[in-house]
Protein backbone atom coordinates (compact mmCIF):
# COMPACT_ATOMS: atom_id res chain seq x y z
CA UNK A 1 0.00 0.00 0.00
CA UNK A 2 2.75 2.29 1.32
CA UNK A 3 4.98 1.98 -1.98
CA UNK A 4 1.86 2.67 -4.55
CA UNK A 5 0.91 5.76 -2.26
CA UNK A 6 3.77 7.28 -2.67
CA UNK A 7 4.96 8.72 -6.18
CA UNK A 8 8.34 6.55 -7.43
CA UNK A 9 10.96 9.07 -6.21
CA UNK A 10 9.59 8.46 -2.52
CA UNK A 11 9.46 4.55 -2.97
CA UNK A 12 13.00 4.24 -3.93
CA UNK A 13 15.46 6.56 -5.52
CA UNK A 14 15.46 6.41 -8.94
CA UNK A 15 18.81 5.12 -10.64
CA UNK A 16 20.55 6.34 -12.71
CA UNK A 17 19.50 9.68 -14.23
CA UNK A 18 15.94 8.76 -14.40
CA UNK A 19 13.99 11.92 -13.12
CA UNK A 20 11.62 11.35 -10.39
CA UNK A 21 7.47 11.82 -11.64
CA UNK A 22 8.24 14.95 -9.32
CA UNK A 23 10.47 16.10 -10.78
CA UNK A 24 8.78 16.12 -14.23
CA UNK A 25 5.63 16.99 -12.75
CA UNK A 26 7.62 20.55 -11.69
CA UNK A 27 9.05 21.19 -14.69
CA UNK A 28 6.60 20.09 -17.70
CA UNK A 29 3.14 20.85 -16.13
CA UNK A 30 3.07 24.01 -17.42
CA UNK A 31 4.25 22.62 -20.83
CA UNK A 32 1.60 19.85 -20.69
CA UNK A 33 -1.17 21.85 -19.88
CA UNK A 34 -0.59 24.58 -22.53
CA UNK A 35 0.00 21.75 -24.96
CA UNK A 36 -3.93 20.49 -24.21
CA UNK A 37 -5.23 23.90 -24.33
CA UNK A 38 -3.75 24.95 -27.91
CA UNK A 39 -4.69 21.47 -28.96
CA UNK A 40 -8.20 22.19 -28.45
CA UNK A 41 -9.11 20.52 -25.12
CA UNK A 42 -12.33 23.02 -24.08
CA UNK A 43 -11.51 24.36 -20.55
CA UNK A 44 -14.02 22.27 -18.55
CA UNK A 45 -12.44 19.11 -19.63
CA UNK A 46 -8.56 20.48 -18.68
CA UNK A 47 -8.54 19.38 -15.30
CA UNK A 48 -9.61 15.81 -16.29
CA UNK A 49 -7.55 15.80 -19.66
CA UNK A 50 -4.09 17.04 -17.27
CA UNK A 51 -4.58 13.70 -14.65
CA UNK A 52 -5.14 12.03 -17.49
CA UNK A 53 -1.24 12.99 -18.74
CA UNK A 54 0.17 12.50 -15.23
CA UNK A 55 -1.58 9.24 -14.64
CA UNK A 56 -0.07 7.90 -17.48
CA UNK A 57 3.22 9.62 -16.84
CA UNK A 58 3.57 8.07 -13.58
CA UNK A 59 2.51 4.56 -14.74
CA UNK A 60 4.71 4.82 -17.78
CA UNK A 61 7.30 6.24 -16.38
CA UNK A 62 9.18 3.03 -15.26
CA UNK A 63 9.44 2.14 -18.62
CA UNK A 64 10.78 4.85 -20.09
CA UNK A 65 14.40 4.07 -21.59
CA UNK A 66 15.30 7.73 -22.55
CA UNK A 67 15.26 6.95 -25.99
CA UNK A 68 13.88 10.20 -26.29
CA UNK A 69 13.68 13.28 -24.73
CA UNK A 70 11.04 13.50 -21.65
CA UNK A 71 9.82 16.54 -23.13
CA UNK A 72 9.30 14.82 -26.60
CA UNK A 73 7.98 11.74 -24.94
CA UNK A 74 5.27 14.10 -22.51
CA UNK A 75 4.34 15.49 -25.65
CA UNK A 76 3.29 12.24 -27.39
CA UNK A 77 0.76 11.79 -24.34
CA UNK A 78 -0.40 14.89 -24.50
CA UNK A 79 -1.24 14.27 -28.34
CA UNK A 80 -3.04 11.40 -27.40
CA UNK A 81 -5.20 12.49 -24.60
CA UNK A 82 -5.87 15.34 -26.73
CA UNK A 83 -6.87 13.44 -29.65
CA UNK A 84 -9.20 11.06 -27.79
CA UNK A 85 -10.90 13.91 -26.04
CA UNK A 86 -11.29 15.78 -29.62
CA UNK A 87 -13.01 12.91 -30.28
CA UNK A 88 -15.57 13.03 -27.37
CA UNK A 89 -16.00 15.98 -27.93
CA UNK A 90 -17.31 15.28 -31.68
CA UNK A 91 -19.63 13.07 -29.86
CA UNK A 92 -20.67 15.86 -28.27
CA UNK A 93 -20.69 18.70 -29.98
CA UNK A 94 -23.06 21.02 -27.70
CA UNK A 95 -20.59 20.57 -25.26
CA UNK A 96 -17.70 23.61 -26.52
CA UNK A 97 -17.46 25.82 -23.70
CA UNK A 98 -18.40 29.42 -24.00
CA UNK A 99 -16.14 30.82 -21.83
CA UNK A 100 -12.39 30.07 -21.02
CA UNK A 101 -11.81 31.08 -16.94
CA UNK A 102 -8.35 29.99 -17.25
CA UNK A 103 -8.16 33.31 -19.54
CA UNK A 104 -9.10 35.07 -16.82
CA UNK A 105 -5.87 34.92 -14.64
CA UNK A 106 -4.26 37.71 -12.69
CA UNK A 107 -1.79 40.36 -14.30
CA UNK A 108 -2.15 43.63 -15.38
CA UNK A 109 -5.60 43.81 -17.13
CA UNK A 110 -3.72 45.50 -20.02
CA UNK A 111 -1.11 42.53 -20.31
CA UNK A 112 -3.55 39.85 -19.88
CA UNK A 113 -5.61 41.60 -22.57
CA UNK A 114 -3.43 41.79 -25.14
CA UNK A 115 -2.34 37.66 -24.40
CA UNK A 116 -5.76 36.89 -24.27
CA UNK A 117 -6.19 38.55 -27.83
CA UNK A 118 -3.21 36.86 -29.45
CA UNK A 119 -4.71 33.33 -27.90
CA UNK A 120 -7.78 34.13 -29.51
CA UNK A 121 -5.61 35.07 -32.73
CA UNK A 122 -3.67 31.80 -32.49
CA UNK A 123 -6.70 29.61 -31.65
CA UNK A 124 -8.83 30.70 -34.79
CA UNK A 125 -5.98 30.06 -37.02
CA UNK A 126 -5.39 26.49 -35.23
CA UNK A 127 -9.22 25.91 -36.11
CA UNK A 128 -8.42 26.21 -39.50
CA UNK A 129 -6.08 23.61 -39.68
CA UNK A 130 -6.01 19.75 -39.65
CA UNK A 131 -5.77 18.11 -36.43
CA UNK A 132 -1.91 16.72 -38.02
CA UNK A 133 -1.44 20.34 -38.70
CA UNK A 134 -2.22 21.97 -35.76
CA UNK A 135 -0.08 19.37 -33.80
CA UNK A 136 3.07 20.63 -35.88
CA UNK A 137 2.11 24.17 -35.29
CA UNK A 138 1.83 23.68 -31.31
CA UNK A 139 4.79 21.98 -31.21
CA UNK A 140 7.28 23.78 -33.37
CA UNK A 141 5.68 27.26 -33.53
CA UNK A 142 3.65 27.77 -30.09
CA UNK A 143 6.25 25.30 -27.70
CA UNK A 144 9.41 25.79 -29.74
CA UNK A 145 10.42 21.81 -30.30
CA UNK A 146 12.69 21.01 -32.85
CA UNK A 147 11.85 19.67 -35.91
CA UNK A 148 12.83 15.88 -35.20
CA UNK A 149 10.94 16.31 -31.83
CA UNK A 150 7.95 17.02 -33.14
CA UNK A 151 8.29 14.48 -35.55
CA UNK A 152 8.69 11.89 -33.14
CA UNK A 153 5.39 13.32 -31.10
CA UNK A 154 3.08 13.40 -33.97
CA UNK A 155 4.43 10.14 -35.75
CA UNK A 156 5.72 11.67 -39.12
CA UNK A 157 8.81 11.93 -40.95
CA UNK A 158 10.76 15.34 -39.92
CA UNK A 159 11.01 15.74 -43.40
CA UNK A 160 7.49 16.26 -43.32
CA UNK A 161 7.34 18.13 -40.31
CA UNK A 162 10.21 20.68 -41.76
CA UNK A 163 7.82 21.41 -44.83
CA UNK A 164 4.63 21.88 -43.23
CA UNK A 165 6.42 24.09 -40.98
CA UNK A 166 7.32 26.43 -43.06
CA UNK A 167 3.90 26.25 -44.78
CA UNK A 168 2.28 26.65 -41.57
CA UNK A 169 4.92 29.25 -40.68
CA UNK A 170 3.89 31.94 -43.91
CA UNK A 171 0.17 30.57 -43.38
CA UNK A 172 0.25 32.20 -40.03
CA UNK A 173 2.19 35.61 -40.99
CA UNK A 174 0.00 36.57 -43.74
CA UNK A 175 -2.89 35.31 -41.88
CA UNK A 176 -1.99 37.33 -38.72
CA UNK A 177 -0.68 40.29 -41.58
CA UNK A 178 -4.34 40.16 -42.97
CA UNK A 179 -6.18 40.21 -39.39
CA UNK A 180 -4.13 43.53 -38.83
CA UNK A 181 -5.14 44.97 -41.63
CA UNK A 182 -8.78 44.45 -40.68
CA UNK A 183 -11.30 47.27 -40.75
CA UNK B 1 -7.57 40.86 -33.17
CA UNK B 2 -9.40 42.72 -35.33
CA UNK B 3 -7.54 45.67 -36.70
CA UNK B 4 -6.35 45.78 -32.80
CA UNK B 5 -3.50 43.76 -32.61
CA UNK B 6 -0.19 45.73 -33.71
CA UNK B 7 1.96 42.58 -32.95
CA UNK B 8 3.94 40.69 -35.27
CA UNK B 9 3.64 36.94 -35.94
CA UNK B 10 6.22 36.34 -33.32
CA UNK B 11 5.01 38.21 -30.86
CA UNK B 12 1.65 37.22 -31.34
CA UNK B 13 3.09 33.51 -30.67
CA UNK B 14 4.78 34.52 -27.42
CA UNK B 15 2.07 35.96 -26.25
CA UNK B 16 -0.33 33.45 -26.77
CA UNK B 17 1.89 30.74 -25.11
CA UNK B 18 2.19 32.72 -21.76
CA UNK B 19 -1.36 33.14 -21.97
CA UNK B 20 -1.85 29.36 -22.23
CA UNK B 21 -0.03 28.86 -18.67
CA UNK B 22 -2.40 27.55 -16.13
CA UNK B 23 -3.60 29.98 -13.33
CA UNK B 24 -2.09 29.76 -9.81
CA UNK B 25 -3.42 26.84 -7.83
CA UNK B 26 -4.16 24.70 -11.12
CA UNK B 27 -0.61 22.14 -10.49
CA UNK B 28 -1.46 21.15 -7.34
CA UNK B 29 -5.31 20.94 -7.86
CA UNK B 30 -4.38 18.15 -10.51
CA UNK B 31 -1.78 16.63 -8.29
CA UNK B 32 -4.62 16.37 -5.95
CA UNK B 33 -6.67 14.53 -8.54
CA UNK B 34 -4.19 12.34 -9.57
CA UNK B 35 -3.29 11.13 -6.29
CA UNK B 36 -6.72 10.73 -5.53
CA UNK B 37 -7.53 8.61 -8.64
CA UNK B 38 -4.63 6.60 -7.61
CA UNK B 39 -5.84 6.18 -4.08
CA UNK B 40 -9.20 4.47 -5.81
CA UNK B 41 -7.77 2.57 -8.08
CA UNK B 42 -5.18 1.29 -5.05
CA UNK B 43 -8.26 0.27 -3.03
CA UNK B 44 -10.10 -1.42 -6.01
CA UNK B 45 -6.73 -3.25 -6.84
CA UNK B 46 -6.07 -4.64 -3.36
CA UNK B 47 -10.08 -5.63 -3.33
CA UNK B 48 -8.75 -7.92 -6.39
CA UNK B 49 -5.81 -8.70 -4.68
CA UNK B 50 -3.63 -6.69 -6.97
CA UNK B 51 -1.88 -4.06 -6.06
CA UNK B 52 -1.59 -2.19 -9.01
CA UNK B 53 -4.28 -2.49 -11.46
CA UNK B 54 -2.58 -2.78 -14.86
CA UNK B 55 -5.05 -0.45 -16.74
CA UNK B 56 -4.16 0.44 -20.04
CA UNK B 57 -5.15 4.46 -20.24
CA UNK B 58 -4.38 5.40 -23.82
CA UNK B 59 -5.73 2.04 -25.55
CA UNK B 60 -9.48 2.33 -25.60
CA UNK B 61 -11.30 6.09 -26.39
CA UNK B 62 -10.95 8.10 -23.15
CA UNK B 63 -14.73 8.88 -22.26
CA UNK B 64 -15.42 12.65 -21.26
CA UNK B 65 -15.83 11.68 -17.62
CA UNK B 66 -12.88 10.29 -17.21
CA UNK B 67 -11.92 11.18 -13.92
CA UNK B 68 -15.45 10.38 -11.85
CA UNK B 69 -15.97 7.32 -14.35
CA UNK B 70 -13.18 5.43 -14.03
CA UNK B 71 -14.20 5.04 -10.16
CA UNK B 72 -16.82 3.92 -9.76
CA UNK B 73 -17.79 1.90 -12.79
CA UNK B 74 -13.83 0.06 -12.49
CA UNK B 75 -14.82 -1.09 -8.94
CA UNK B 76 -18.21 -2.53 -10.24
CA UNK B 77 -21.36 -2.07 -8.07
CA UNK B 78 -20.89 -5.04 -5.72
CA UNK B 79 -17.57 -4.56 -5.33
CA UNK B 80 -18.61 -0.78 -4.12
CA UNK B 81 -20.89 -2.04 -1.74
CA UNK B 82 -18.28 -4.06 -0.27
CA UNK B 83 -15.83 -1.51 0.01
CA UNK B 84 -18.08 1.11 1.10
CA UNK B 85 -19.09 -0.79 4.18
CA UNK B 86 -15.24 -1.65 4.77
CA UNK B 87 -14.44 1.72 4.30
CA UNK B 88 -17.19 2.83 6.86
CA UNK B 89 -15.52 0.36 9.49
CA UNK B 90 -12.25 1.70 9.33
CA UNK B 91 -13.79 4.80 9.03
CA UNK B 92 -15.65 4.74 11.77
CA UNK B 93 -12.76 3.19 13.69
CA UNK B 94 -10.83 5.48 13.39
CA UNK B 95 -13.02 8.45 14.44
CA UNK B 96 -13.64 6.48 17.73
CA UNK B 97 -9.67 6.26 17.87
CA UNK B 98 -7.95 9.26 16.34
CA UNK B 99 -10.46 11.89 17.45
CA UNK B 100 -9.48 13.74 13.56
CA UNK B 101 -8.25 12.44 10.13
CA UNK B 102 -4.97 13.57 8.54
CA UNK B 103 -5.86 13.62 4.87
CA UNK B 104 -3.62 16.22 4.59
CA UNK B 105 -0.56 13.77 5.05
CA UNK B 106 -1.62 12.43 1.51
CA UNK B 107 0.33 15.22 0.90
CA UNK B 108 2.44 14.16 -2.65
CA UNK B 109 6.09 13.90 -0.39
CA UNK B 110 4.91 14.42 2.83
CA UNK B 111 3.60 11.11 3.65
CA UNK B 112 4.69 9.06 6.30
CA UNK B 113 3.78 5.41 6.12
CA UNK B 114 1.53 4.72 8.39
CA UNK B 115 -0.48 7.59 8.05
CA UNK B 116 -0.96 7.20 4.27
CA UNK B 117 -2.02 3.77 5.23
CA UNK B 118 -4.92 4.96 7.60
CA UNK B 119 -6.02 8.27 5.48
CA UNK B 120 -5.76 5.82 2.10
CA UNK B 121 -8.27 3.29 3.40
CA UNK B 122 -10.59 6.66 4.41
CA UNK B 123 -11.41 6.86 0.96
CA UNK B 124 -14.94 6.73 1.12
CA UNK B 125 -15.77 7.17 -2.70
CA UNK B 126 -14.31 7.68 -5.74
CA UNK B 127 -13.27 11.41 -6.90
CA UNK B 128 -15.77 13.34 -9.23
CA UNK B 129 -15.11 14.65 -12.22
CA UNK B 130 -14.42 17.94 -13.80
CA UNK B 131 -14.92 16.11 -17.02
CA UNK B 132 -18.94 16.07 -16.20
CA UNK B 133 -19.46 18.91 -17.21
CA UNK B 134 -22.84 20.64 -18.04
CA UNK B 135 -23.92 20.38 -21.89
CA UNK B 136 -25.76 23.76 -22.34
CA UNK B 137 -29.05 22.30 -22.34
CA UNK B 138 -28.33 20.46 -18.72
CA UNK B 139 -26.78 24.11 -17.53
CA UNK B 140 -29.78 25.52 -17.99
CA UNK B 141 -31.51 23.23 -15.38
CA UNK B 142 -29.07 22.72 -12.61
CA UNK B 143 -26.15 24.26 -11.35
CA UNK B 144 -22.38 23.31 -12.74
CA UNK B 145 -21.24 20.40 -11.05
CA UNK B 146 -17.98 21.08 -9.05
CA UNK B 147 -14.83 20.97 -10.47
CA UNK B 148 -12.05 18.21 -8.47
CA UNK B 149 -10.91 21.28 -6.49
CA UNK B 150 -11.28 25.11 -7.33
CA UNK B 151 -7.91 26.87 -7.17
CA UNK B 152 -7.44 27.15 -2.84
CA UNK B 153 -10.97 25.60 -2.03
CA UNK B 154 -10.60 22.28 -1.62
CA UNK B 155 -8.01 20.21 0.15
CA UNK B 156 -9.01 17.14 1.13
CA UNK B 157 -9.93 13.96 -0.31
CA UNK B 158 -13.28 13.45 1.38
CA UNK B 159 -14.09 17.07 0.32
CA UNK B 160 -13.46 16.09 -2.98
CA UNK B 161 -15.50 13.12 -2.81
CA UNK B 162 -18.83 14.46 -1.33
CA UNK B 163 -20.12 15.89 -4.36
CA UNK B 164 -22.68 13.68 -6.20
CA UNK B 165 -22.75 12.89 -9.79
CA UNK B 166 -27.04 12.75 -9.84
CA UNK B 167 -28.12 15.02 -12.27
CA UNK B 168 -26.00 13.95 -15.43
CA UNK B 169 -28.44 10.10 -14.63
CA UNK B 170 -31.04 12.42 -15.04
CA UNK B 171 -30.39 13.91 -17.92
CA UNK B 172 -30.12 10.94 -19.47
CA UNK B 173 -33.68 9.25 -19.04
CA UNK B 174 -34.87 12.76 -20.80
CA UNK B 175 -36.14 12.21 -24.18
CA UNK B 176 -34.40 12.22 -27.12
CA UNK B 177 -36.34 14.71 -28.74
CA UNK B 178 -36.24 17.20 -25.35
CA UNK B 179 -32.33 16.82 -25.60
CA UNK B 180 -32.21 17.63 -29.30
CA UNK B 181 -34.74 20.75 -28.56
CA UNK B 182 -33.12 22.55 -25.40
CA UNK B 183 -29.86 21.56 -27.25
CA UNK B 184 -30.47 23.34 -30.63
CA UNK B 185 -32.02 26.43 -28.26
CA UNK B 186 -29.16 26.09 -25.93
CA UNK B 187 -26.82 26.51 -28.63
CA UNK B 188 -27.75 29.93 -29.59
CA UNK B 189 -29.15 31.44 -26.05
CA UNK B 190 -26.45 29.73 -24.12
CA UNK B 191 -24.19 32.45 -25.56
CA UNK B 192 -26.13 35.89 -26.40
CA UNK B 193 -24.04 38.41 -24.96
CA UNK B 194 -25.88 41.24 -22.68
CA UNK B 195 -26.06 43.58 -25.06
CA UNK B 196 -27.70 41.61 -27.44
CA UNK B 197 -25.08 41.63 -30.27
CA UNK B 198 -22.31 39.20 -30.23
CA UNK B 199 -18.75 39.39 -29.23
CA UNK B 200 -15.77 38.13 -31.00
CA UNK B 201 -15.50 34.83 -28.94
CA UNK B 202 -19.26 34.74 -29.16
CA UNK B 203 -19.30 34.30 -32.51
CA UNK B 204 -16.11 32.06 -32.82
CA UNK B 205 -17.50 29.70 -30.53
CA UNK B 206 -20.78 29.44 -32.81
CA UNK B 207 -18.83 28.90 -35.18
CA UNK B 208 -17.35 26.27 -34.09
CA UNK B 209 -19.81 24.41 -32.95
CA UNK B 210 -21.31 25.31 -36.32
CA UNK B 211 -18.45 22.88 -37.27
CA UNK B 212 -19.00 20.46 -35.18
CA UNK B 213 -22.79 20.27 -36.13
CA UNK B 214 -21.54 19.47 -39.49
CA UNK B 215 -19.23 17.27 -38.86
CA UNK B 216 -21.40 15.47 -36.88
CA UNK B 217 -23.89 15.29 -39.67
CA UNK B 218 -26.46 17.43 -38.19
CA UNK B 219 -26.82 19.92 -40.76
CA UNK B 220 -30.02 21.61 -40.00
CA UNK B 221 -28.58 22.70 -36.08
CA UNK B 222 -25.28 23.99 -38.34
CA UNK B 223 -27.24 26.12 -40.78
CA UNK B 224 -29.78 27.36 -37.72
CA UNK B 225 -26.51 28.70 -36.07
CA UNK B 226 -24.88 30.04 -38.84
CA UNK B 227 -28.16 32.35 -39.33
CA UNK B 228 -28.09 33.03 -35.92
CA UNK B 229 -25.09 34.52 -36.79
CA UNK B 230 -25.79 36.30 -39.62
CA UNK B 231 -28.77 37.95 -37.77
CA UNK B 232 -27.02 38.99 -34.61
CA UNK B 233 -23.25 39.35 -35.24
CA UNK B 234 -21.86 42.74 -36.37
CA UNK B 235 -21.88 42.09 -40.29
CA UNK B 236 -18.04 42.48 -40.59
CA UNK B 237 -16.65 39.95 -37.95
CA UNK B 238 -15.38 36.91 -38.56
CA UNK B 239 -17.34 37.67 -42.18
CA UNK B 240 -14.93 34.91 -43.66
CA UNK B 241 -14.84 32.16 -41.10
CA UNK B 242 -18.53 32.87 -41.44
CA UNK B 243 -18.95 32.26 -45.48
CA UNK B 244 -16.72 29.53 -45.39
CA UNK B 245 -18.67 27.82 -42.69
CA UNK B 246 -21.76 28.63 -44.73
CA UNK B 247 -20.63 27.11 -48.12
CA UNK B 248 -19.21 24.21 -46.66
CA UNK B 249 -22.73 23.76 -44.64
CA UNK B 250 -25.06 24.46 -48.39
CA UNK B 251 -22.82 22.26 -49.78
CA UNK B 252 -23.53 19.33 -47.10
CA UNK B 253 -27.30 19.96 -47.50
CA UNK B 254 -27.06 19.65 -50.78
CA UNK B 255 -27.99 23.47 -51.72
CA UNK B 256 -25.41 24.40 -54.74
CA UNK B 257 -26.95 27.61 -55.42
CA UNK B 258 -26.76 28.95 -51.74
CA UNK B 259 -23.05 27.41 -51.95
CA UNK B 260 -22.00 29.11 -55.10
CA UNK B 261 -23.50 32.10 -54.21
CA UNK B 262 -22.01 32.26 -50.68
CA UNK B 263 -18.36 31.31 -52.64
CA UNK B 264 -18.74 34.50 -54.75
CA UNK B 265 -19.24 36.49 -51.75
CA UNK B 266 -16.39 34.96 -50.06
CA UNK B 267 -14.29 36.03 -53.51
CA UNK B 268 -15.99 39.62 -53.39
CA UNK B 269 -14.88 39.66 -49.55
CA UNK B 270 -11.36 38.26 -49.90
CA UNK B 271 -10.59 36.51 -53.25
CA UNK B 272 -7.15 35.33 -51.80
CA UNK B 273 -8.70 33.68 -48.45
CA UNK B 274 -6.44 31.34 -46.64
CA UNK B 275 -10.03 29.47 -46.22
CA UNK B 276 -9.55 28.69 -50.35
CA UNK B 277 -8.13 25.01 -49.25
CA UNK B 278 -10.59 24.39 -47.41
CA UNK B 279 -13.28 24.72 -50.43
CA UNK B 280 -10.97 22.83 -52.80
CA UNK B 281 -12.75 19.26 -52.06
CA UNK B 282 -16.06 21.32 -51.68
CA UNK B 283 -18.93 21.49 -54.51
CA UNK B 284 -17.79 24.67 -54.90
CA UNK B 285 -14.29 23.39 -56.02
CA UNK B 286 -13.92 25.15 -59.26
CA UNK B 287 -14.89 28.53 -58.29
CA UNK B 288 -12.45 28.05 -55.41
CA UNK B 289 -9.52 27.73 -57.05
CA UNK B 290 -9.89 31.03 -59.30
CA UNK B 291 -10.34 34.33 -57.65
CA UNK B 292 -13.68 36.35 -58.02
CA UNK B 293 -13.90 38.24 -61.42
CA UNK B 294 -15.86 41.06 -59.47
CA UNK B 295 -13.05 41.64 -57.73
Amino acid sequence: VVHVLAFPDEAQPPPDERPSFNALYAQYFEFGWRGLRALGVPSDRLDDAAQEVWLIVFRRLPDFEGRSRHRTWLFGIVINVARNVRRALRREPNLVPLRDDALALSLDPHAQSERNEAWLMVEMFLSTLDEARREIFVCVLLEGMRAAEAAEAVGLDENTVVNRVRALRRSFQSWAEARRMEP
Amino acid sequence: VNGRSTLGAEQVLEQARRSLNPGPGVAERVREGVQTLLLSELAAGSRDGSSSPPTPLLAPPIEPATAARRGPTALGNGKLVLLGAALGIIGFWLALHLGQLQVGQLQVGDEQAPDTTGSASTQPNPPPSTAAAPSSAEAADREPPATLARPGSVKTTETLSSEPAQPRRESARRPAEIQKAKRVAATSSSVASVSGELTLREVLALLQRAEAARADGRLGDASEILSDIDQRAPPALLVEERLTAGVLVACSMGDHPRALRLRERLNRENSATIYAGRLTESCVAAQAERPSSTR
